[in-house]
């Protein structure tokens, strides 16, 4: 009878094992993640501003190169597009009073934690929109905010609201995007983060002028 | 997980040898899982221990089984909106759901000392579930417990002179355990097995 027990316990072993998933029809297609401020009104900016370069961020903190070959002006042509098909115009400088200003990030070589919505999370540090003195990777962990695990191989793009910053200079974003994919890692990445880009902005329809 | 496995297993073995009219036995399960907003696709990839202990003279069993269920299934990409409306998630995706459920039943019998013996019974218990999202290269984990009931229709069939048979069954599974990617405080599945059981 022992000899039956074995057995059964065998056959049920030989199933007990979890079944590990089929992930070959998974897509290369970047995560869109997007975010918005509850109260935000995207109807009371008119222009903005977005620098050719785009920060990147890595595993040394005290980097803060800029990517602004073809592929970096790519992606921010991208964002100037979809700007200005929701009606928003664009100047010429962020010393020109912008009502918005749009920064592009690519990720690379770590893993870090965000917060949206909420205060710009400075990364750049410096004195970046002409506001100065904030820490990079600055943290507010405000009510409502939103924690993002941003990992290797993603673009952020973040809305910052210049027109109406504060007296004490904190900028507040009201909307964001973070796009995880494997940027840097095929030659099609720029297209697909292109299409993030898109896929950011045809996700969010409340970006618009009145 | 794999010590809930093992020792429930090594209880149902020891328990099984120090009973007098018991029945141990292992099935292959199928699954159909029936929240048609979340995954449709059958499972496979499921077993079951089976224990039960007869009561003597009264067409009536007591006991307790530990089952698994393994299901996955790829989502195209697909735009997911917060219920506040402040965010939106576009990826596809591959949903994994691994259940183990671990309840006490009871089963009544309707022809005791025939070959085929059919049987209606319920199991309520404990159901563990693992729910995992693989999109792109990335996983995100939510693991949590829930409270199951299922009611089993079934027989066994054995044939005489022999302390083996066959078990087959159906069941329908709710459980408790909670998905927060579509905001549903519940899994179900209507459940197929077949399997070998002992009786001494």
């Amino acid at each position: 009878m022992k000899r039956h027990y074995l057995l059964a316990l065998c056959i049920v072993g030989f199933f007990a094992c979890r079944k590990a998933p089929d992930l070959g029809q998974l897509s290369v297609n970047f995560v869109v993640q997007t975010s918005k401020e509850p109260d935000a009104n995207f109807g009371g900016y008119k222009t903005y501003y977005i620098s050719d370069s785009i920060a990147l961020i890595n595993s040394n903190p005290t980097d803060d190169s800029l990517w602004f070959d073809n592929d970096a002006k790519q992606l921010v042509e991208a964002v100037r597009a979809n700007m200005d098909a929701r009606g928003y115009t664009e100047v010429s400088s962020s010393h020109a009073g912008p009502d918005l200003g749009l920064g592009l990030t690519a990720i690379k070589d770590l893993n870090i934690g965000v917060i949206y919505p909420g205060w710009w999370w400075g990364y750049w540090g410096g004195c970046y929109w002409g506001y100065c003195g904030y820490p990079p990777y600055y943290p507010w962990y405000g009510g409502g905010g939103i924690v993002y695990s941003v990992p290797t191989g993603t673009i952020v793009l973040d809305m910052i609201d210049l027109k109406n910053a504060g007296a004490d200079g904190k900028l507040t974003v009201p909307w964001g995007s973070v796009m995880s994919g494997g940027l840097g890692y095929t030659s099609d990445d720029i297209q697909l983060g292109i299409q993030a880009i898109d896929q950011s902005f045809t996700q969010s329809p409340y970006i618009q002028t009145n | 997980m794999k010590k809930l496995i093992i020792t429930s297993i090594l209880f149902f073995a020891a328990t099984a040898i120090f009973a007098q009219h018991n029945m141990i036995g292992g099935t292959w399960n199928i699954n159909v899982p029936t929240n048609t907003t979340y995954l449709t696709k059958t499972s496979f990839a499921g077993g079951k221990i089976d224990y039960r202990h007869f009561v003597k003279h009264k067409n009536v069993s007591f006991g307790v089984a530990l089952d698994w269920a393994s299901y996955d299934q790829y989502f195209p990409s697909q735009t997911i909106q917060k219920p506040d409306g402040n965010g939106a998630v576009t990826s596809d995706f591959v949903a994994q759901v691994y259940q183990v459920p671990f309840v006490a039943t009871t089963h009544f019998y309707f022809r005791e000392g025939k070959m085929v013996k059919p049987f209606a019974g319920i199991g309520l218990g404990a159901s563990y579930m693992e729910q995992s999202l693989f999109y792109n290269v990335y996983e995100s984990d939510e693991n949590n417990w829930g409270f199951v009931a299922r009611p089993e229709l079934g027989a066994i069939i054995m044939p005489s002179g022999n302390n083996w048979g066959i078990l087959v069954g159906a069941n329908y599974s709710i459980a408790t355990n909670k998905t927060e990617l579509i905001n549903s405080d519940s899994f179900k599945s209507f459940g197929f097995n077949l399997g070998i059981v002992f009786i001494e």
